[in-house]
């Protein structure tokens, strides 16, 4: 049992019909912080996650793909376009923590300029707010989690980590030899994973990384900072109520307009029918993630005057290069991805709008084996023996800004799931800006990697992460938020989550969503 | 005894005659098949064939009595173990009469639990055109004393006894060599004697399962012709056509003979391990098992590691049996390597409500999408071969996978005027998406087994007390140990 777990036995409980002071829906990482956030602040929360409630990681997550698949999000999405995006554990996690359970917990910071893409580049969207703007959330939650990283970031001089950085393994050291050779910079990652022992009050003490390198099926002891282990067992010390197995799937609405509750189904044990709940309150806060927000919100024909609801899909561009090394490499232990390079956030006279990360790759043996038969198309003894190599094999990828553009978005199918709701439909294609920047990355990954003594190298194209369906801004004509989440035709409606970014970002999203939501309960409550 | 070829250290025994022409080599791909399936064996060559080209027993009643004689040998006499008989084309007149020894309760060759008949010749006199009887004789009766003559009629009878699809090369010029080195005199002793004699009456009805294949392309003993002349002499027999095959079962098709083999003894109620090709070992190795057993890996993740290597009890309900073949095939294809049948994990998987959470807006739903996915194969397979998927060598079926792979298969762009096979086929962007899709689900089976996991050398799952070597060339102290065993088993 975690501390979680722990807390939950007295954990606060809320009648139905009792007007909490709001609803957070999802409890990933848009919706832990804002949670922990209200409940300490004295307010009644209670959150409806619709995955189940994982108390005791160390015994419920086992060091294996498959059965991790638990904690992805498994009902059906359909992916259209010329870049059809993978969802499922590719990028959409559930359970109390959300996607957080099996997060990689790389926490880069956006880079200033990101934030006001369509200024440089006339491409895209600027963000409402600027880096001085969410630098006291960045400070506050990276101190909050843990946040591990170099004494002296070598892109930002005025950043500290509250720890030193976790150990590096052999693809991060493939990647610093490779780096080094082509005169670039490296420097160990900001990782969300403890590389000493940590403590807060807010929800006590955890223990240093043990290398195991199977976060991505769930961290057994707590040191990846999964919002279980971080924001909620603080959010429900202090008098939230986290009710697990609980589908949102509609909202009640008074004379005014704004909500008044929300309706959820609770599915019960096994082949129990669930039973339909309807919880009063008097603020929503909808963090359900980037493609299950829209959805919902689609489905109910809310918040959408601005006819923004599902548009701008993105997904990063996050392509990698794979090669085979005459040593053992053993990419399997150690944190996944350990060694980080932001020297292509701008490089020059590139093609493209914005720029990418890079960073090294440990990825585990079944992932690993999907993508050599998927993206390298192997098959018979050309695959089953280059799989016998994976020990000798390191990646190197990329996370890299994407353009939002009409084409791109989520929209409804005609096909219903197991939640009654329609399968939403993503189409993606990358346009000429992703293929640009894929490309680019493709030759100076190479580049790297053969420095490193890579041999047999290919390329696996690959999208990551969910963005951009609900995006923030300041005109309600173009946009579904404001600049804190709040709706523009609904005063007690919020978004929290991957959908209100209106642009990538090159840096990896949930450091920057969880900024957002302090950001978000802090007006929240200054408001009220 | 006669020279028989035994293959196979475990399960049922199968003795296996071959056709007039062959020899214990016409068995080869059918053995090496069912060895993997855990299936002993013994491939005899008959009296004036292989390597008994100079035994003269040329009568119906004296093969059998070798092959009895042989089985006697090979069983142990008086054995009460299970066997099974097979035959093929004259082959299968032998296994007609020695199966009615058997009834008759001949105690060495008690318990034989069934027959395999491909296009066997009939109890009764063979029906065979005296035209196709003065042929043979002609061509192959004696030698012309030209070499290269001999050859080409060798190869022409081989040829003619062949269907819609050629024997890869390799096959063809093993069995024209088995022609070319037959004793002639049992060739002409066959054509006049053997296959006219009658025993009909004397084999009379058989009690014994019997599986008889027959091919399509087949004039005088086709399935038809089967269910006249052979299917009466069995009470319990089940009738395959093999289509677009002709004569020559065992090399034209031998991937669906071990399918149905197989197929037809599980049906019996018969139980025993079972396991798919060519994977040499089915167990973990000590070392790896104790690993595997060591504090080093929790519970929960030996608990799953274990439970995989233990056969799950399963229900097939997707598949149609030839689909289920097609499905087998194509896995082999993919991950000729796999420790277990992927297609009937696959199917397994298939059934469950929640799958991977994904799927491309131009492909059904993933149930509907392997059906539709194998029947374009079928589609594509039988337009350019003629005959099914899972009847094709392994080269050709690559040549199908290549084209998918390729996005060049599947309903063209006047596919939906096709209105035979192929109009329910994907389109070849579709055929591309899915198998895509199909690799990746069959790498993902096969990785997930821990008997890959020792191949592969990974060891990552025993991480219960974490990571300390983790730079690179380091290793663990128990990963040293794992090595250094794995090096000792080589
Ligand atoms: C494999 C993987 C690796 C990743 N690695 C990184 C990384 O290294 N760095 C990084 O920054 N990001 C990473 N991410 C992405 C990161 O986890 C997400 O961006 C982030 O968690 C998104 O937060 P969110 O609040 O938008 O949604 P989520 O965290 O997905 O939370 C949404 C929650 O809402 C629940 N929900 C959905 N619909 C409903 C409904 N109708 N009713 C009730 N509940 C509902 C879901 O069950 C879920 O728990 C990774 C993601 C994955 C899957
Ligand atoms: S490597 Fe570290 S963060 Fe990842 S699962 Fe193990 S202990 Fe948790």
């Amino acid at each position: 049992m975690n501390q979680l777990a722990h807390n939950r036995i007295s954990m606060r409980r809320y009648q139905d019909d009792e007007v909490v002071d709001a609803v957070i829906i999802g409890t990933g990482a848009g919706g832990a912080p804002l949670l922990a956030k209200l409940a300490a602040a004295g307010l009644r929360v209670v959150a409806l996650e619709a995955g189940p409630w994982w108390e005791a990681p160390a015994e419920q997550f086992a060091t294996d793909e498959t059965s991790a698949s638990k904690i992805y999000w498994t009902d059906e999405r359909l992916s259209a376009g010329d870049t059809s995006v993978v969802f499922g554990g590719n990028n959409s996690g559930t359970g109390v923590g959300g996607s957080t359970l099996h997060w990689g917990a790389f926490v880069p910071r956006a880079d200033p300029r990101d934030l006001r893409i369509h200024t440089d580049f006339h491409e895209g969207a600027d963000w409402p707010l600027t880096y001085a703007d969410l630098l006291p959330y960045y400070e506050e939650v990276e101190t909050f989690l843990g946040v591990s990283g170099p004494a002296h970031y070598p892109w930002d001089s005025g950043r500290r980590y509250p720890t030193g950085p976790v150990p590096i393994n052999a693809p991060g050291q493939l990647m610093q030899r490779g780096f080094a050779a082509l005169g670039l910079r490296t420097s160990a990652a900001p990782i969300a994973a403890l590389s000493e022992p940590y403590a807060r009050p807010e929800y006590g003490q955890r223990p240093a990384c043990v290398n195991r390198g199977f976060c991505h099926q769930g961290c057994r002891n707590g040191a990846k900072a999964s919002m279980d282990a971080t924001y909620l067992p603080w959010a429900v010390r202090d008098g939230a109520e986290i009710r697990p197995d609980s589908f949102v799937h509609g909202f009640e609405r008074g004379s005014g307009g704004n909500i008044t509750s929300v309706l959820f189904r609770q599915t019960g044990t096994a082949g129990k029918a669930g039973t339909e709940r309807r919880q009063r309150t008097r603020a929503v806060f909808l963090c359900a993630g980037g493609i299950e927000t829209p959805r919902l919100l689609l489905h109910t024909g809310l918040a959408n005057s601005s006819g923004q609801v599902g548009r701008n899909f993105m997904a990063h561009v996050a392509t990698q290069v794979w090669g085979t090394f005459a040593g053992r490499v053993g990419m399997n232990k150690g944190f996944p991805a350990t060694v980080i390079s932001e020297d292509m956030l701008r490089p020059a006279g590139a093609p493209f709008t914005g720029g990418y990360l890079v960073q090294s790759l440990g990825v585990t043996p079944v992932t690993w084996a999907q993508g050599v038969a998927r993206g390298r198309g192997l098959f018979g003894e050309e695959l089953v023996s280059y799989l016998d190599r994976y020990n000798f094999v390191a990646g190197i990828g990329i996370n890299g800004d994407c353009v939002p553009v009409k084409g791109n978005y989520l929209e409804l199918s005609e096909e219903v799931d197991r939640n009654g709701l329609p399968k939403p439909r993503v189409h993606f294609s990358y346009g000429k800006s992703e293929l640009a920047m894929s490309e680019h990355a493709v030759t100076l990954l190479k580049a790297a990697w053969q420095a490193a003594g890579a041999e047999d190298m290919w390329t696996l194209e690959r999208t990551a992460h969910t963005i951009g369906t609900c995006r923030m801004g300041s005109s309600p004509e173009a946009s579904v938020v404001g600049s804190f989440g709040q709706s523009h035709d609904l005063g007690n409606l919020w978004i929290c989550d991957n959908s209100v970014f209106p642009s990538s970002l090159a840096a990896n999203p949930a450091l920057t969503i969880m900024a957002l939501s302090l950001r978000t309960a802090e007006h929240f409550l200054a408001s009220r | 005894m006669l020279p028989y070829t035994l293959n196979g250290k475990h399960g049922p025994l199968i003795v296996m005659l071959h056709w007039l022409g062959g020899s214990a080599n016409t068995w080869t791909e059918v053995s090496a098949g069912l060895v993997a399936r855990d299936f002993r064996c013994a491939a005899l060559d008959l009296p004036g064939f292989g390597r008994a080209v100079d035994d003269d027993r040329f009568s119906v009643a004296q093969m059998s009595t070798a092959v009895l004689e042989t089985v006697r040998g090979l069983r142990g006499a008086a054995s009460k173990e299970p066997w099974f008989l097979a035959g093929h084309s004259m082959g299968g007149k032998l296994a007609a009469v020695l199966t009615r020894a058997a009834e008759n309760g001949e105690v060495d060759l008690q318990n034989l639990r069934g027959v395999f008949l491909v296009s066997p010749s009939p109890p009764g006199v063979e029906p065979m055109t005296e035209s196709k009887r003065e042929d043979a004789l002609r061509d192959l009766g004696q030698s012309t004393g030209d070499a290269e003559k001999d050859r080409e009629h060798a190869k022409a009878f081989v040829d003619d006894n062949v269907g819609k699809l050629a024997l890869p090369e390799a096959i063809e010029q093993r069995t024209t060599a088995d022609v070319l080195h037959m004793s002639r005199a049992a060739l002409r002793a066959w054509m006049t004697g053997g296959s006219k004699e009658d025993w009909a009456e004397r084999v009379g009805t058989l009690s014994t399962p019997a599986l008889v294949l027959a091919g399509t392309e087949e004039s005088a003993l086709n399935p038809a012709a089967q269910r006249k002349h052979t299917l009466a002499h069995f009470s319990r027999a089940t009738l395959v056509p093999l289509e677009g095959s002709s004569h020559l079962g065992p090399l034209e098709r031998p991937w669906e003979l071990i399918e149905h083999i197989t197929d037809f003894v599980a049906s019996l109620g018969m139980s025993w391990p079972e396991r798919t090709e060519s994977l040499p070992a089915t167990t973990l190795s000590p070392g790896f098992l104790r690993l595997i057993d060591s504090d080093c890996t929790s519970p929960q993740t030996r608990s799953l590691l274990l439970q995989r290597l233990t056969p799950q009890a399963f229900f097939p309900a997707i598949f149609t049996s030839s689909q289920r073949h097609a499905a087998r095939a194509l896995a082999r294809r993919v991950v000729p390597a796999a420790p277990q049948d992927l297609a009937s994990k696959l199917e397994e998987q298939l059934t469950r409500p929640q799958q991977d959470g994904s799927r491309r807006a131009s492909l059904p739903a993933d149930a509907d999408a392997w059906l539709q996915g194998l029947a374009s194969f079928e589609a594509a397979s039988k337009r350019t071969f003629g005959v099914p998927f899972a009847a094709l060598d392994g080269a050709r079926q690559d040549e199908l996978l290549k084209q998918a792979a390729a996005g060049t298969l599947g309903r063209g762009l006047l596919g939906a005027l096709y209105l035979g096979a192929g109009a329910e086929s994907f389109t070849p962007e579709q055929m591309k998406d899915w198998f895509e899709d199909v690799r990746g689900e069959l790498a993902k089976l096969y990785m997930t087994d821990p008997r890959t996991l020792e191949r592969v050398g990974f060891t990552g799952f025993a991480d219960d007390h974490g990571f300390t070597h983790i730079r690179l060339g380091e290793l663990e102290d128990f990963e040293n140990t794992t090595a250094q065993a794995r090096q000792d088993a080589r």
